[in-house]
């Protein structure tokens, strides 16, 4: 019985030698050392038995005493080494393990942001045909064939008569969601779109708009302002940047405005991204014309609300300071990684 | 169009040498009336005695008026309320009939007004000093005081004039008339055009003098010789006017203001303003009556004041901010806009004709609103109800398909949506869409698919990387089958192309070569997986099904693919359509418990003849799946390209696991073997020629216990009740005990001090695994009859410590009487809860 049980105190012994930290070696050491221990116990009361017993369990109880001293001085020493030992096995400056994560594009993170931003402020998302016809694209617009405005597009046309274009502007979108559904709404459209435009520094055939639309009765330039104000402010990361709206023309909003923000770069003291004027740039923006509302049945004495289209990578050129538009589309990795 | 702050001092004042001040009013027009790109200053002694400044022509251009120095000089004196006086001409003069002038209109729908009157005695020479300046102040060249005059009424009125040398048209005779088919003209800029009959001519007696509304002919010009002129101001249709330039590629100062439509009920004014400038600049006498030709019934320009009714209380709902009623009409007054108050929300407004941008009130508030400043404009913070927008499945599922594709290691990339012959001929695309009007040949169809786009880019970036993966997310274009497309124009509805949104991704790898294909491969199961779709198949010849419904493709560049886009090594590719992901996205799923019991394996390592595809082996193989519940789910290896020693020639190894799970309880031996005899069944049905090198059920069992047949299979430990027990003869501590499990009686030799009769205990019988038993090579021993100190034991009663439950080896387990009948199996797992 008492060697089965010496046995059981060494294997417990060996586990939890096995399995403690430098810290709990005191505890091991009154656990089968202590006063209280039941080695010691065993030792304490070992003159109780039989002379020949007493001999054998005397000499196996001192025996796993020693060893069980041995053992946490061991444990000790090398806790003591631990430290080190660990630095010389494990260099943990050298290179990682991973995963290659790749890179959301730029123009992508701006338009989650903007999907996101504009639903915050209850817009929701919808989206139309990247190839248009003529109707949508323009003369729902309040943009009559041969008015001049449409100068201010140039156009890619897919068929001679001129009626199917890759779509100049977002905008299309306002029309075909309007036609089918009934006020109040607000939506948001991100999209690519497409103008017959040389490339240079500032300009491509494709890039990406963003289109924002409220109908109501009640929504005010002023309203517009605000909501403008707040959604710059984060699409930019700007949270100081004022609006200023400034007189334009478009054919499908009356009143129309250019919207100017604080410079980002230089919070308005002028700088060079901005011609010293301390404003940017930042899109149109304007209160549906009546005849666009009228195109689509709604009616103009009872709804009003306002359009808006913006660049996603207008935005992005002024938060980021990227100088050069082409790089949206050319793809160099070297430039995608970077966001 | 630029704009002088010193002329337009003639209809408003500013202030003129105060170039503070001067910078302050343009500010303001910039902000209120038109952009301003760019301001210059001269300077005389100090003072700024003019400013220049070059405006944005797409901000007034529905704004004709705009387009000259009155125009824009009313917009000042109304943002500055202050006074105007462009509006004041002189009037014209009468003069003798000494020459003779003939007009003759022959459409008068294009020319709806034409008038005409003869100078006689002009001196041609330098123009005075005022004249000159102000021409090329705003960036004309000085030409002689005539040509200068007339100049100098276009920029200050908006409304293009033309002078001819009298004595180059026969007869004083004018006829406007269109083109023939295929006449031939030479213009003023020396090129010989052949026209069109939509073309708007301006002839004599016998040729043509003119382009209507654009340009002259060299062989009526003003020069040095001229004394005698026949002046000509007319009005043109905008359309025609705009068409005629369109046709012509060429534009002029006429042009920008003809289609913009100037006001033609203003024309009479202007004329007598040049005839006044000319008289006292170039000399000479009025020699013929004032010639008018008007049918303007026929314009379609505004001839009369437009009446409109208006409630000023708009302007406040749509500006949202209160605006004075007294601004209101301050502004009216100052665009001489009529209004007659019927009641507070009632006006009669008469709306002059060089306004034809106003049609309706919007257009007065925009004037309202931006005299007012939009500066001021305060921010308020929107009244209307809260609209929640809708979840939209398509962005979340493309964030998702995008977070699949980025975690995989893949950049995303944004690319031109044309492409070249080029790409259409190395890629073989027929059904393409053709762009009318390209930019460059580089860019001149629709592209049908998003790879060649991709591969552009693969082929820039393997200059700089040795690794990478792209994916893109747009739209590709596909032309509608004629029938379709007949039909749709029949009933009036849209021709526009099919525009499929896809997913498509190109993996370069030097070091891979060919097997970049699987780390694509892989890309393309993550974004499936994080889709929740699971009902996805890869065929051997890369097509791509999602209930058997083909929704792509993924495959290898050819060789001339990769020469031709100057690629050196392997480029892999995918193109999946989108519908059908978002088709089978389940948005709705639903919670399925899963078990929380010990699972299992089986685990089998075969070869298998080398050419039957990977996939072909798992379906044969797992084709049992079906049958058993609990399997659910395997994991597979295919070792292609590995030489392994005994392999038998045209095989290649395959290593399959089958994971097992049940629901309520752990996986028996049992369950192992059942399956392990039907996938061994299917592998001798379905793969004849497969050689099992190892694994399954045999395997496992002859190592723990050489030379059991898997006939002998592994018993449960079960519950037994103790008959009687008797001491061991030959050993003390040892006893013999006789035992039932409720069919048979054993007996079992046990040295457990805790025994009672009566007793339910744990018992391994012959053929019975005893779980918390092993040997010295730590393998688990199947209980076999043995003799203890003599006496035949057919089996062990359990302790906790060898149910494999705890570490207690004091004596036998005591099963619960209640819980338990000889016979029962016990689940040890069950025991230690």
């Amino acid at each position: 019985m008492i060697d089965e049980k010496l046995k059981k105190i060494a294997e417990n012994f060996d586990a939890d030698i096995a399995k403690i930290s430098e810290n709990e070696i005191e505890e091991i050491r009154v656990k089968y050392l202590g006063r209280k221990s039941e080695l010691m116990d065993i030792l304490t009361n070992i003159r109780f038995l039989e002379p020949e017993e007493r001999k054998i369990v005397g000499q196996n109880a001192n025996v796993l005493k020693i060893k069980i001293e041995k053992n946490i001085e061991e444990k000790l020493s090398a806790s003591k080494q631990s430290e080190q030992s660990l630095k010389k096995i494990l260099d943990v400056t050298k290179p990682a393990q991973k995963n290659y994560i790749g890179s959301k594009h730029l123009v992508t993170q701006m338009i989650d942001e903007v999907i996101d931003v504009f639903g915050q402020f209850g817009f929701q998302y919808a989206e139309g045909p990247e190839i248009e016809t003529d109707w949508y694209c323009f003369e729902q617009l309040n943009m009559p064939p041969d008015h001049p405005a449409r100068d201010m597009q140039d156009t890619f046309y897919i068929d001679s008569e001129q009626h199917i274009l890759p779509r100049t502007h977002t905008s299309s979108v306002q029309i075909r969601f309007a036609e089918v559904n009934k006020p109040p709404f607000r939506i948001v459209v991100p999209g690519r779109v497409y103008r017959n435009e040389t490339v240079d520094a500032r300009h491509t055939f494709m890039f990406h708009q963003f289109e924002a639309m409220i109908v109501d009765d009640v929504t005010t330039v002023a309203d517009c302002k605000n909501i403008i104000t707040h959604i710059a402010r984060k699409l930019l990361n700007s949270e100081e940047l004022e609006v200023r709206f400034r007189h334009a023309f478009f054919p499908y909003t009356e009143p129309s405005f250019e919207i100017d923000g604080t410079c980002p770069s230089c919070m308005g003291k002028g700088c060079k991204i901005c011609s010293n004027k301390g404003w940017v740039e930042l899109g149109g923006l304007g209160m549906i014309h009546p005849q666009v509302l009228r195109n689509v049945n709604i009616d103009p004495e009872k709804y009003q609300g306002f359009a808006l289209g913006f660049g996603p990578e207008r935005f992005a050129m002024l938060r980021y300071g990227v100088e050069y538009l082409p790089d949206f589309f050319d793809n160099d990795l070297r430039f995608n990684r970077q966001f | 169009m630029k704009f002088s702050l010193n002329w337009l001092n003639r209809y408003t004042p500013l202030p003129i040498g105060d170039k503070e001040k001067m910078n302050e009013v343009i500010n303001r027009i910039a902000l209120q009336i038109v952009d301003v790109d760019e301001r210059w200053y001269t300077e005389k002694d100090g003072n700024a005695v003019d400013a220049i400044i070059d405006v944005d022509n797409k901000i007034i251009t529905n704004r004709p008026y705009c387009f000259g120095h009155r125009g824009l000089a009313r917009e000042i004196s109304v943002m500055m309320n202050q006074q105007y006086t462009g509006a004041d001409y002189p009037s014209l003069p009468q003069g003798n009939n000494s020459l003779q002038v003939k007009i003759d209109i022959h459409d008068p729908e294009l020319c709806p007004r034409f008038t005409a009157i003869a100078i006689k005695g002009v001196k041609i020479g330098q123009s005075p000093d005022f004249l000159k300046y102000a021409v090329e102040s705003v960036g004309l060249r000085s030409i002689n005081n005539l040509v200068d005059i007339t100049n100098l009424i276009m920029l200050d009125t908006a409304q293009p004039v033309h002078a001819y040398d009298y004595n180059k048209i026969k007869n004083g005779h004018i006829v406007v008339r269109r083109a023939d088919e295929g006449e031939k003209v030479t213009t003023l800029d020396g090129v010989e055009r052949t026209f069109n009959n939509s073309i708007l001519l301006i002839t004599d007696e016998e040729k043509p003098v003119g382009v209507a509304g654009v340009m002259g002919a060299g062989n009526s010009e003003i020069d040095e010789n001229t004394t005698d002129v026949l002046l000509e101001i007319a009005s043109f249709n905008p359309i025609n006017i705009r068409q005629t330039a369109k046709f012509l590629k060429h534009r002029t100062d006429a042009v920008t203001r003809f289609e913009k439509g100037v006001d033609p009920t203003n024309i009479p004014n202007v004329m007598a303003y040049m005839v006044d400038l000319i008289l006292q600049n170039c000399g000479g006498e009025i020699a013929s009556d004032f010639i008018d030709v008007n049918n303007l019934q026929q314009s379609t320009l505004r001839t009369e004041p437009l009446r409109m009714e208006f409630d000023p209380q708009r302007v406040d709902k749509l500006l949202g901010f209160n605006i004075q009623i007294d601004f209101i009409k301050q502004v009216f007054d100052g665009f001489s806009i009529g209004y007659e108050e019927k009641s507070d929300t009632d006006w009669t407004l008469t709306i002059p004709t060089y306004r034809p941008d106003v049609k309706e009130p919007a257009d007065l508030v925009e004037d309202i609103g931006r005299m007012y400043g939009y500066q001021n404009i305060p921010v308020s913070i929107p009244v209307n109800q809260l609209i929640v927008p809708a979840r939209n499945k398509k962005v979340e599922i493309k964030k998702k398909i995008r977070n699949a594709l980025l975690s995989s290691g893949l950049d995303e990339v944004i690319t031109f949506s044309f492409i070249s012959q080029n790409d259409i001929d190395k890629f073989g695309y027929n059904k393409i869409i053709k762009i009318v009007n390209p930019l460059s040949e580089e860019y001149i169809y629709l592209r049908p698919s998003l790879i060649p786009s991709l591969t552009k880019v693969t082929s820039l970036n393997a200059k700089s990387f040795d690794k990478f993966g792209i994916f893109e997310i747009a739209r590709k274009f596909l032309p509608r089958d004629i029938e379709k497309l007949a039909y749709e124009l029949d009933h009036g509805e849209s021709m526009q192309p099919d525009e499929i949104e896809v997913v498509s991704a190109t993996y370069y790898d030097k070091a891979e070569k060919n097997n970049s294909i699987f780390e694509l491969k892989g890309a393309l199961e993550n974004l499936f997986y994080e889709l929740k779709i699971s009902d996805y198949k890869i065929m051997s010849d890369g097509k791509i099904y999602i209930n058997d419904k083909g929704i792509g493709v993924i495959g290898l560049l050819n060789k001339e693919q990769l020469n031709n886009y100057e690629l050196n090594y392997a480029v892999s590719y995918f193109e999946i359509e989108l519908q059908p992901l978002l088709d089978n996205y389940n948005d709705k799923k639903k919670y399925k418990p899963f078990s929380r019991y010990q699972g299992s394996s089986i685990s089998y390592s075969l070869f298998v003849p080398k050419e039957l595809t990977h996939a072909s082996v798992v379906e044969n193989i797992t084709s049992v799946a079906s049958q058993f519940d609990y399997i659910y789910g395997w994991e597979t290896t295919s070792g292609d390209g590995f030489e392994i020693k005994d392999m038998p020639e045209n095989m290649k190894p395959f290593f399959i696991e089958i994971k097992l799970q049940k629901s309520e309880t752990n996986i028996s031996d049992e369950d192992k073997y059942s399956v392990g005899l039907a996938i061994e069944e299917s592998i001798k049905n379905k793969l004849p020629n497969a050689i099992i090198r190892g694994g399954g059920i045999q395997k496992k069992m002859s190592a723990t216990n050489p030379g059991t047949t898997i006939e002998e299979k592994s018993k449960p430990v079960i519950a037994v009740k103790i008959l009687s027990i008797e001491k061991h003869a030959n050993a003390d501590r040892l006893v013999v005990t006789q035992v039932s499990d409720g069919k048979e009686n054993y007996q079992i030799v046990t040295g457990a001090p805790n025994i009672e009769v009566g007793q339910i205990v744990p018992a391994a019988l012959p053929g019975t695994v005893v779980p918390g038993l092993k040997d010295d090579k730590g393998n688990l021993v199947v209980m076999k009859v043995s003799k203890l100190r003599g006496i035949d034991s057919y089996g062990m009663l359990l302790a906790g410590d060898e149910l494999g439950i705890n570490s207690d080896h004091d004596g036998i387990f005591i099963l619960d009487k209640d819980k338990f009948q000889p016979g029962d199996t016990v689940n040890p797992e069950e025991l230690s809860r």
